[in-house]
């Protein structure tokens, strides 16, 4: 018998896989693909079924009510706007900053390796730490309160370290030789990082902060913590209005005894799916808008 | 195709640029030892040798575009009409307008044509429309690239071919008139055609240009030059006029390099 070889074990594990690949395992992987399309269109199916009746304009603009029939989802519809264009006020400045510190910055190398590691660590912590984070600093010690403003801090910081590292991803994208080209031609540093690198990376910038800030915004873990769990009648008119959002408005509605707020629930969800597949199709249309300006 | 000035507007003879006992780090590896050469005024100077001679390097000395490179640094002198540019009074983006590049892969900017073209003078606050225009035909006519671009100045760089890309990278320089040129093997990733063209506008501009080489392919540098320069291992081993340096070598290894006989 010959001795076991490594090399042969893989290739021979190469080629039974391939096999699979050309019969049976390509159609596993379709099937299984299809299952959970369908999966998700009838989870979708079911909720546009039960939350049908209140699908309308009067429950898109209506405000909240004790009575399920007269609840609209106004208000959490509004304060969900708020705090997309606040937490994208809020985290992408400075994080656009941070990135081109990082990438750019003439900081030590050991130090932001130190700092990437964190940021990597930081994107990983659960949003319910954030949430006691935001009510603790913002709300209690910086009085604050349980507002939209404290809200919108605790979202932004939640948000920072995916907004940072996905800046940096799309500034490496772009060629170094493009800042060398302008640096060439008498460019400033920052002249060639502003007029150059950076309308190059935009598209990449920009469709990475709106997801992130999208799937942030949908969150209803933090906000719970921070207190935002309550009947809120009005839509917010200032950041330094109580509010409440579509993720906690439906965790509200669903927690309810009676039966009658399981469509308002339902309907909410659709609603609020409808808003983040508009900003991922929004991010998807500038990134294709300018794709041809990343390649070189 | 335009007239060109074949007048040189400045002697031959005197140096543009001359540098000194350079001494050049990448953090600990030095890649420069002792390099001492002048650059003649309206010539070409080509500088050959293997791959890892510190061409390159020393050609970024010259517009100092080593400073951005983190870890290296340099000893020594570089001086440009008698200034040294390292010094304390020369404004380095300044002094980068004055000695162009272009680089060995093509690297418009991803806008416009147009746009590539005025970036140097954008940058230096010259957006008159009429002057931007009138500067942006006469380079692009300067590197014969006006006839098949004109009607197209709007559309992005980056659908040019390699060989428009780069006649467009020497435009870009030229539009903030420089009086030196440095290139880094402008013509290694591109067609015989386009080398050629490239190689005919060297020998245009050397009117009114000095012009510096970085090159790899000896004929060219045999076509295209007046003076050549062979370095190996970070030293400069032979500088002589280009009939001579081909013809007459004086040091062995300068001989065996030419012939192809050459062993690292």
């Amino acid at each position: 018998m010959r001795p076991f070889s490594l090399f042969e074990f893989f290739e021979r594990m190469e080629r039974w896989v391939a096999q699979l690949g050309r019969g049976g395992l390509a159609l596993l992987v379709r099937l299984m693909t299809i299952t959970i399309i369908l999966l998700a269109l009838a989870w979708l199916g079911y909720l546009f079924w039960i939350g049908q009746a209140r699908l309308n304009t009067e429950f898109l603009f209506g405000f909240n009510s004790v009575v399920a029939r007269k609840a609209g989802v106004y208000p959490a519809l509004m304060g969900s706007l708020w705090l997309l264009l606040m937490v994208f006020l809020l985290s992408f400045p400075p994080g656009l900053a941070i990135a081109v510190h990082l990438e750019r910055g003439r900081t030590n190398r050991r130090i932001k390796h130190l700092i990437s590691l964190n940021l990597s660590n930081l994107a990983g912590i659960p949003s319910v730490v954030y949430g006691l984070a935001g009510l603790e600093i913002f709300a209690r010690q910086l009085n604050l309160g349980v507002c939209l403003m404290s809200a919108a801090l605790t979202l932004a910081l939640m948000a920072l370290p995916t907004v940072i590292i996905t800046c940096r991803e799309a500034i490496r994208r772009v060629p170094a030789e493009l800042e060398d080209g302008a640096v060439a031609l008498g460019a400033t540093p920052l002249q060639a990082l502003w007029f150059q690198t950076l309308p190059t990376a935009l598209p990449g910038i920009l469709s990475g902060v709106m997801l992130s800030i999208s799937r942030v915004v949908g969150e209803a873990a933090p906000l719970l913590v921070l207190g935002a769990v309550a009947f809120v009648p009005y839509a917010p008119n200032s950041v330094w209005d109580y509010f409440t959002l579509l993720p906690v408005q439906i965790f509200y509605w669903s927690n309810q005894s009676q039966p009658d707020f399981a469509p308002n629930a339902a309907a909410a969800v659709v609603i609020l799916l409808g808003i983040t597949l508009i900003f991922h199709l929004f991010a998807l249309w500038i990134r294709n808008r300018w794709k041809e300006r990343i390649h070189l | 195709m335009d007239p060109q000035p074949l007048e040189r507007t400045n002697p031959p003879l005197g140096e543009k640029m001359s540098v000194s006992e350079v001494n050049a780090w990448y953090g600990a590896q030095q890649v420069l030892f002792d390099l001492s050469m002048g650059i003649r005024t309206c010539a070409v100077t080509a500088i050959i040798g293997p791959s890892g001679c510190g061409k390159t390097t020393l050609l970024r000395l010259m517009n100092r575009l080593n400073d951005r490179v983190p870890g290296a640094r340099m000893t020594g002198l570089i001086r440009m009409d008698g200034r040294d540019i390292n010094g304390p009074d020369v404004h380095v983006a300044e002094l980068r307008k004055r000695v162009g590049m272009v680089f060995q892969k093509p690297n418009p900017f991803p806008g416009s044509i147009f746009d590539n073209v005025t970036f140097g003078l954008k940058i230096r606050g010259m957006v008159m429309r009429s002057f931007l225009n009138e500067r942006v035909e006469r380079t692009l006519r300067q590197v014969h690239l006006w006839d098949e671009v004109k009607d197209k100045l709007k559309s992005s760089a980056l659908n040019l071919s390699g060989g428009q890309q780069q006649r467009l990278c020497l435009a870009r320089a030229l539009a903030v008139e420089p009086t030196v040129l440095l290139m880094d093997e402008p013509a290694s990733s591109l067609d015989p055609i386009n080398t050629a063209r490239i190689e005919e506008l060297i020998l245009q501009l050397r009117a009114q240009h000095t012009i510096v080489i970085v090159t790899h392919n000896m004929q060219q540098a045999g076509r295209t030059s007046d003076v050549t320069a062979f370095l190996h291992k970070g030293r400069l081993i032979e500088l002589a006029d280009t009939a001579t340096f081909f013809t007459n070598p004086k040091s062995p290894s300068t001989q065996d390099y030419i012939t192809g006989r050459f062993r690292l």
